[in-house]
């Protein structure tokens, strides 16, 4: 063989390089096609961060997930957060929250949820007095 | 000149009296019929004709229904392929008549090809738009309107009280709909798998985060195939499918088949067609019932 060694190197790298891209997809297409179903159990809990910002104070409020309260209190300043556990799956989670206040007129209520790594996701929910809602986060 | 006046006044008052009869309306969907009644109220004469408990699939008119709907002003069907007949109606309502085929007016789902069947059984479904619409509140809210400005534009003179039953019909709307996404909320939404014996819940699952795997092939009238039956089993393994919901009419030894090879429980029967018997009978005891049903069995 002839050529500077770096050629060879090269070539070699490259003829293997091309070898590799059938290889993975044959392999990744075999793991797909026999990959396990997705697990059984529900998603693992992970910690998220619940932040609620209210347009009066004071509020009264409730958070509940899959029928369970997992926050609740009252509130004296129009911002207050807590941190949570609650499963995470890719569907997303339904937070059903309640709120009440003094003030008469409409209030609003927001409701971040931040996780690890993701931008925090807020939705804002209005009421006269009091509101129910379900909000959806994926 | 004179005896001119009492004469016009006597017209006046005759031609009073024909205006001020009820708008007659005629419905060959229960569900049509509820908002129809509701919104018409004592004034307007709602024939219901598909009964809650009958299967609007199967349902065929009458030479009595037909006459009903010749001197109707208003006359409601589901549409997108739910009434058979619906070329036969088109022709009787040419005239006069006010036709109105509701799913056409709303947001529409297709529905998937193996939901028709090759032997002709009742399932089948004339085109591939998914004429189940009401099992999503916001569309009988939205139908609950146009019932309201097709009775308007028959009758202007009534628009008040069409107006006013309208606003409490989907007030109490409104509650069922926040009832239930209250009472969904808790099914993790990984678990939200809706597999039914009839496609009727594309609607549903859209609105309330579902998905659907309908299980058709599998009823009593029919030999279900065994593959069909491995397909279902394979696919209630692979979702970890926590329970089924399948009508009576279920063929019972493929039933234990699936529950023994899977460990998938019975969720108990949902009301698919129209409406049905008892506390099923009224659109919000149906979805009440529905609701209830699934997600006692799936949370
Ligand atoms: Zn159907």
């Amino acid at each position: 063989m002839r050529g500077s060694p770096v050629i060879r190197g090269l070539a070699v790298i490259a003829a293997l390089l091309l070898l590799l891209v059938p290889l993975v997809r044959m392999t990744s297409s075999r793991a797909a096609a026999t990959a396990p179903p997705p697990a059984p159990q529900p998603a693992e809990a992970i910690p998220i961060k619940l932040r609620l910002t209210s347009s009066s104070a004071p509020f009264t409020f409730s958070i509940s997930h899959l029928g369970n309260v997992i926050w609740e209190g009252t509130s004296s300043t129009n911002r207050i957060e807590k941190e949570v556990a609650i499963p995470f799956p890719g569907e997303g989670v339904d937070l059903l929250v309640s709120s009440e206040w003094e003030t008469s007129g409409p209030s609003a209520l927001e409701l971040s949820v931040v996780r690890d790594g993701r931008r925090p996701a807020a939705q804002t929910v209005w009421g006269e007095r009091s509101l129910t809602e379900v909000l959806t986060f994926r | 000149m004179k005896p001119i006046f009492p004469a016009i006044a006597a017209f006046g008052l005759v031609a009073h009296a024909i205006f001020a009869a009820p708008v007659k309306v005629v419905s060959f969907s229960p569900v049509l019929t509820e908002i129809a009644e509701a919104v018409g109220g004592a004034n307007v004469d709602v024939v219901g004709i598909v009964k809650p408990g009958t299967d609007p699939h199967d349902y065929s008119p009458t030479p009595g229904d037909f006459r009903e709907v010749a001197d109707a002003q208003l006359v409601l069907v589901s549409g997108n392929g739910m009434e058979r007949y619906l070329d036969k109606l088109r022709a009787d309502t040419a005239g006069s008549t006010r036709l109105l085929e509701m799913g056409t007016l709303l947001p529409t789902l297709e529905m998937e090809e193996d939901h028709h069947h090759e032997d002709g059984h009742h399932h089948e479904h004339s085109s591939a738009a998914d004429p189940h619409w009401w099992h999503s509140v916001p569309n009988v809210v939205q139908a609950v309107e146009i019932v309201r400005d097709a009775l308007v534009a028959i009758d202007p003179s009534q628009k008040s009280t069409f107006d006013a039953n309208a606003a409490v019909k989907i007030r109490q709307l409104e509650a069922l709909q926040k009832w239930i996404k209250q009472r969904v909320a808790e099914i993790p939404r990984d678990r939200r798998q809706l597999v039914t014996s009839h496609e009727a819940f594309q609607y549903f699952a859209k609105e309330y985060g579902f998905q659907v795997e309908a299980v058709e092939g599998i009823n009593r009238e029919q030999q279900a195939s065994a593959k069909e039956v491995s397909e279902l089993i394979e696919t209630i393994r692979a979702k970890h499918v926590k329970a089924i919901f399948i009508e009576d009419t279920l063929n019972p030894k493929v039933t234990s088949e699936i529950t023994r090879e899977t460990g998938v429980k019975i969720g108990g029967s949902l009301v698919a067609d129209g409406l049905g018997k008892g506390d099923t009978s009224s659109y919000e005891g149906m979805m009440r019932h529905n609701v209830d049903t699934i997600v006692e069995s799936l949370k």
